[in-house]
């Protein structure tokens, strides 16, 4: 009787073990999903826009070109894609890029000067004869930015020399390289 | 009550409580994939009747049983060379672009209140118009472009 008494404690025993296992390892699990999440979920598509650009350049005339163009996002995502610029100026000279974001339209009831807030500018680039450069377009989603769709305008600008202006490129530019590309983001709930 | 039994009781409660707590999103995406697959399905088998019909004679029709999965709010045919709103479909200055820059002549809304537009080649309805719920198209030759109505 003692010793059939002693099984039943070990199998008590193994049994609180394993539920305790599971259970610390499913609280592990939500501790790290809730308390560690970072505020802004970086999604960059670099590699893969940098790709989609490059078949653009080679199978299309086109010299400018944002991918992907129609990106569909959480909120509070900080969204990274590609403008690609394309140096196929006829007389071969070196050439200093700058891309500009404007924010366009929205189905959403959220102003357009608030999207334009929304965004960062990137700086100068360059790109040699037949060469591609490649810009980021950052646009952060906020976290409590209304679902639905927001469209972006993306211009490009090209000068021999250095020290183009960001804020001065746009639709009317006299520098303006390439077709103004849209970007339209679909925000999705998070 | 035997201590032991209680005992158990009382663990795989919680452990179905965490299950369900854990499992809930899972379960949630699950439905979700398997309903934009039916979705996908459902753009395919609009473009392969749409291409069969432009290559029967002109003023040939066929018959389509349009499926809506329960995740998409209404599927829309726009003319994308004039999306402008008539009847059941509202378009906005965003849509609108979107449709004629893409060409998209099928709209589909999410009821997440997120929407995706589609190129469907040759198709062309008689009249901008949205279907919410389990639909008989009917799809006509109309030379250049199939036309597509509600039948």
């Amino acid at each position: 009787m003692r010793r059939k008494g002693a099984i039943q404690m070990s199998l008590g025993f193994i049994v609180a073990v394993v539920f305790a296992v599971v259970l610390l390892s499913l609280a592990i699990i939500w501790i790290r999903d809730t308390f560690f999440e970072v505020d802004l979920v970086v999604q960059d598509l670099t590699r893969q826009a940098q790709e989609e650009l490059g078949k653009v350049f080679s199978e299309t005339t086109a010299n400018f070109a944002v991918r992907p163009s129609r990106p569909e996002v959480r909120r509070g995502t900080q969204l990274i894609v590609q403008a690609g610029l394309k140096n196929n100026d006829p007389s071969g000279n070196d050439l200093y890029f700058v891309t500009r974001i404007k924010a366009a339209d929205t189905t959403t009831n959220i102003p357009v000067s608030t999207m334009d807030s929304w965004i960062t500018q990137s700086t100068e680039t360059f790109a040699g004869p037949n060469s591609i450069a490649y810009r980021d377009v950052i646009i952060s989603i906020p976290t409590n930015a209304e679902t639905g769709a927001y469209m972006f305008d993306v211009f490009a600008c090209s000068s021999e020399t250095s020290g183009l202006s960001v804020l001065s490129c746009g639709i009317d530019s006299p520098d303006k390289w390439g077709t103004p590309q849209t970007l339209t983001v679909m925000v999705k709930a998070a | 009550m035997n201590v032991g039994l209680v005992f158990g009781i009382i663990f795989a409660v919680i452990l179905i409580g965490f299950v369900l707590f854990f499992g809930f999103n899972y379960i949630n995406e699950m439905f979700d994939i398997n309903c934009k697959a039916t979705l996908g399905d459902q753009v395919i088998k609009i473009g392969e009747m749409t291409d069969k019909t432009s290559r029967l004679s002109l003023g040939a029709k066929q018959e389509y049983d349009l499926l809506i999965p329960p995740c998409v709010e209404e599927v829309c045919f726009v003319d994308y060379e004039d999306p402008s709103s008539y009847g059941n479909w509202e378009t906005n200055s965003v849509l609108t672009r979107l449709i004629t820059e893409n060409k998209y002549s099928l709209m589909i809304f999410d009821k997440d209140g997120t929407f995706e537009g589609y190129e469907v080649d040759h198709l062309k309805p008689d009249y901008n118009f949205c279907v919410s719920s389990k639909k008989t198209l009917l799809l006509t030759n109309d030379g250049p472009f199939v036309a597509v109505k509600p039948a």
